[in-house]
């Protein structure tokens, strides 16, 4: 089974030296680490400070997203993101607070320990916006893995949110917090929108979607998880399948299918049948160059690839996990 | 007469020569024995195992016998540790571009902080202690005293406008809070050395060779020189 090729036919080749923006949810983090493995330009426009180390450059939130935006779960977060960065009238001034420490609602685990001020947390998300902003007018290919169709946000601002308050900081508030689980119109015309505002500012700019392989932790569908999850993905894969159908400058790869089909036997599953194992993190980025390579021709060598292909696929920052946090509270 | 042990580099030539320029008494007062080891990148170069600091090369192995006699060094034989330079804050790219990180806004205290300790943690002459230390065979006072930060007339300081008063007591407080957890005894660079700006040597005290912004002069020397026989001097 992991002799199956040809899954992707590429819409177009990216040049080592291309830079290469990625952003969404979780899975999206395997895209940039590999690509820089492979001697790819994987576009970090949010640099950590100098001494950093790499453990606290994760812990950070550094170099997980070409930006420090944390995870973007939905297409209307990043539309929110690129109307702060590029809709001079948007703007958002939230800021939550347990009294000693505050939380950016809109990156709540980039600080693990919260800011020390307001005005800290106010520069750090102002160089977030300009960094993310920078990676959208000069990249050369923007990759973004759609995560979730449902989300959270504030009925008065009308602001996202990209995990529901009350989780990772902040506190629920039931008069303002709002619930959606969007359609497929909403995400489409979101993801539409997005994508006319980044090439409004980079008319050059190639998309490649993924949609992320890995299932609900949780939801507030008041469906099982599991048909929860379905919905999910059918929307988010049928959106992306339009706009790559519908785009010449849109390509999809399909990350979702090489973890999911029946054909793989749940073999790319770590045991708790959600967290993808290394192996199929390894498989779909092995097939995501094997198809480049197929269609275009080779990559120079590169020597790093196999030492990050081995890294565990635990490492990586997934803020929604901390739902099964609050899961097991409920046990 | 209390054996010390001195671990430098090229930053402790200035503070013998500066030793000249005291006055008697500071000199006087220190009834110390003083063994001054120094090479390039001394603490890098040398490895703790029971009891003893080991060459992890020839060139190391051929200093410690050509100067003197011995192929190691018996940390059994001394009351007192000092490491004096080590890299630690007078690695230039890195200071410099810490004072960078600080006036650029972009970050938080928090990881601000972090970048510093783990600076901190990654230093050769800090592991080496720290070994020592964990060791629990060597039972002296193990004191780590920072080589200077660059010179204001450092081109790479050119870009930073402006200064930070306040920038040396945020250093040292990061340095003292993650020293007070080990067992080692950090003892910050004199302030006498700063210059106006807050954050480098002040001009006065840069060694006279043109493109050396990083050794002190025999003045500046002195100061150092100064704050180690107060610090020896305290050596019970």
């Amino acid at each position: 089974m992991f002799d199956i090729d040809q899954l992707w036919d590429p819409k177009f080749r990216i040049e080592q030296t291309d830079k290469v923006a990625t952003y969404g949810s979780c899975f999206a983090q395997h895209i940039g680490r590999a690509l820089k493995a492979r001697g790819f330009n994987w576009f970090v426009t949010e640099q950590p400070p100098v001494g950093l180390s790499a453990e606290n450059q994760q812990r950070f939130n550094y170099g997980v997203f070409s930006a420090r935006t944390g995870n973007i779960y939905t297409t209307s977060l990043l539309k929110q993101w690129l109307s702060w960065g590029l809709d001079t009238h948007a703007s958002t001034t939230e800021v939550w607070t347990d009294g000693t420490r505050y939380y950016d609602p809109f990156r709540p685990v980039v600080e693990p320990s919260g800011f020390a001020t307001e005005n800290e947390l106010e520069r750090s998300r102002q160089t977030t916006i300009s960094s993310f902003v920078k990676s959208v007018k000069e990249a050369d290919v923007f990759v973004f893995t759609l995560g979730l169709t449902e989300s959270w946000s504030n009925r008065v601002t009308e602001t996202e949110y990209p995990m529901c308050p009350g989780t990772a900081a902040g506190e629920f508030r039931s008069e303002v917090d709002e619930f959606t689980n969007q359609s497929y119109q909403q995400v489409y015309d979101n993801l539409v929108e997005s994508i006319n505002l980044m090439r409004s500012v980079n008319p050059n700019l190639k998309v490649i979607l993924t949609v992320s392989p890995v299932p609900l932790t949780a939801t507030k569908s008041k469906q099982h998880v599991l048909v929860a999850t379905m919905y999910s993905k059918s929307v988010l894969r049928a959106v992306a399948g339009a706009l790559s159908t519908g785009y010449e400058y849109v390509d999809y790869f399909p990350s979702y299918e090489i973890i999911n089909s029946p054909v793989y036997r749940g073999t790319f599953f770590e045991p708790n049948q959600r967290s993808v194992n290394h192996h199929g993190v390894q498989h779909v980025m092995q097939t995501f160059f094997n198809c480049m390579v197929a269609k275009f021709g080779a990559y120079k060598s590169t020597e790093n690839a196999e030492i990050e292909a081995v890294k565990s696929a635990d490492d990586i920052l997934c803020e929604e996990e901390l739902l099964a946090n609050f899961n097991k509270d409920d046990q | 007469v209390k054996k010390i042990c001195i671990l430098a580099n090229s930053h402790i030539g200035a503070v013998t020569r500066g030793m000249t320029l005291l006055p008697e008494h500071n000199i006087e007062q220190i009834n110390h024995h003083l063994d001054f080891y120094r090479y390039f990148d001394l603490q890098g170069n040398l490895y703790y195992e029971n009891g003893l600091l080991k060459p992890k090369n020839g060139d190391v192995s051929y200093y410690l016998n050509h100067d003197f006699g011995k192929y190691h060094i018996n940390l059994q034989e001394y009351d007192c540790v000092v490491s004096y330079g080590g890299r630690l804050m007078s690695n230039p790219d890195g200071w410099i571009q810490h004072v960078k990180d600080y006036v650029s806004g972009r970050y938080s205290s928090a990881v601000l902080r972090q970048s510093h300790i783990d600076d901190i943690q990654s230093n050769d002459a800090v592991k080496l202690l720290t070994d020592i230390a964990n060791s629990q065979v060597y039972s002296g006072q193990i004191i780590i005293l920072p080589s200077p930060v660059p010179n204001e007339q450092h081109w790479a300081f050119s870009s930073v406008q402006g200064s930070l008063p306040e920038y040396m007591d945020y250093i040292e407080n990061i340095y003292k809070d993650f020293f007070s957890t080990t067992a080692l005894s950090f003892s910050a660079l004199p302030r006498e050395l700063i210059s106006g700006n807050g954050f480098a040597v002040n001009s006065q005290f840069k060694v006279d060779t043109e493109k050396d912004f990083m050794h002190l002069n025999d003045r500046g020397g002195a100061i150092v020189a100064k704050k180690l026989m107060n610090l020896l001097r305290d050596i019970s």
